[in-house]
């Protein structure tokens, strides 16, 4: 979908359990949320 | 399944003006009440786990940075240059603005888009009270931004994205403020397993 938006070069940098030990509990674990960097280029 | 498919799910049906409010509900209270507890983490501590530099802070008004909720680090895929133009999509309470306006210098510009009006108000203090005059905050949505086409050298933004159920429209919202290989720098979330797709239309699911 990043590409198809007009982007190249997509590459995800990190990924994280940036959810893990927040106050409240969340929807995050149910679905194995992470935190996640990425970057692309404009075609 | 390529990498880029599961940042990026497909068009959801979803009421958007639903979802919006669920939104900004969610995000005004992180804006007036940073310290409350909510199911991500908040603030300084926040900064830590995703791997700010301290300097980065350095300057930055507690304002802003007490309500950051990002879910990622756009400044780890390389730090913005002197006099670069920056779109911060999602901007929240302006902790990625501000940091970015820093990078950019005095011959740069920074501007911050947000649909939540209390974290607009708390981004613009925290850019008078940190003195930063390069860095200008705008109420939009991030499928519409109110920025030019090919105004700008890199957008940024931290967890935001997930929140439109049109990802692809706001992704293209981005290219087009762009100038040509221009750089997206983007935090947000990934999942490991598919939400069923009745699961969706849930509001709650999208806020917490």
């Amino acid at each position: 979908m990043v590409q198809a938006a007009g982007f190249i070069e997509f590459e995800i940098t990190w990924r994280a359990a940036v959810y893990e030990g927040a106050p409240q509990a969340s929807s995050a674990a149910q679905f194995g949320t992470k935190g996640v960097n990425f970057r692309a280029r404009k075609a | 399944m390529p990498e880029q498919e599961q940042v990026t799910p497909a068009t959801i049906d979803v009421d958007v003006d639903d979802l919006r409010d669920a939104i900004r509900n969610e995000y005004a209270a992180v804006a007036d009440e940073p310290t409350r507890g909510f199911h991500f983490h908040t603030g300084r501590p926040l900064s830590r786990i995703v791997g700010y530099q301290p300097e980065w802070l350095e300057g930055i008004s507690e304002t802003a940075v007490a309500s950051f909720a990002g879910t990622g680090n756009p400044f780890s895929m390389g730090v913005l240059q002197p006099g670069e133009r920056v779109v911060d999509v999602g901007c929240g309470a302006g902790i990625d603005s501000l940091i970015a306006a820093r990078m950019v210098g005095p011959d740069g510009q920074v501007v911050g888009v947000d649909m939540t009006a209390a974290m607009l108000a708390r981004a613009k203090r925290a850019a008078e009270e940190g003195g930063a005059a390069n860095v200008e905050f705008r109420e939009g949505y991030m499928e519409a931004l109110p920025v030019p086409d090919g105004w700008a050298d890199v957008v940024i933004s931290n967890g935001v994205l997930n929140l439109t159920p049109d990802k692809l429209k706001a992704l293209g919202e981005m290219a087009r403020v762009l100038k040509p290989t221009g750089r997206l720098q983007i935090g947000d979330i990934t999942i490991d397993s598919p939400v069923p797709e009745a699961s969706k239309q849930e509001i709650d699911l999208w806020t917490g």
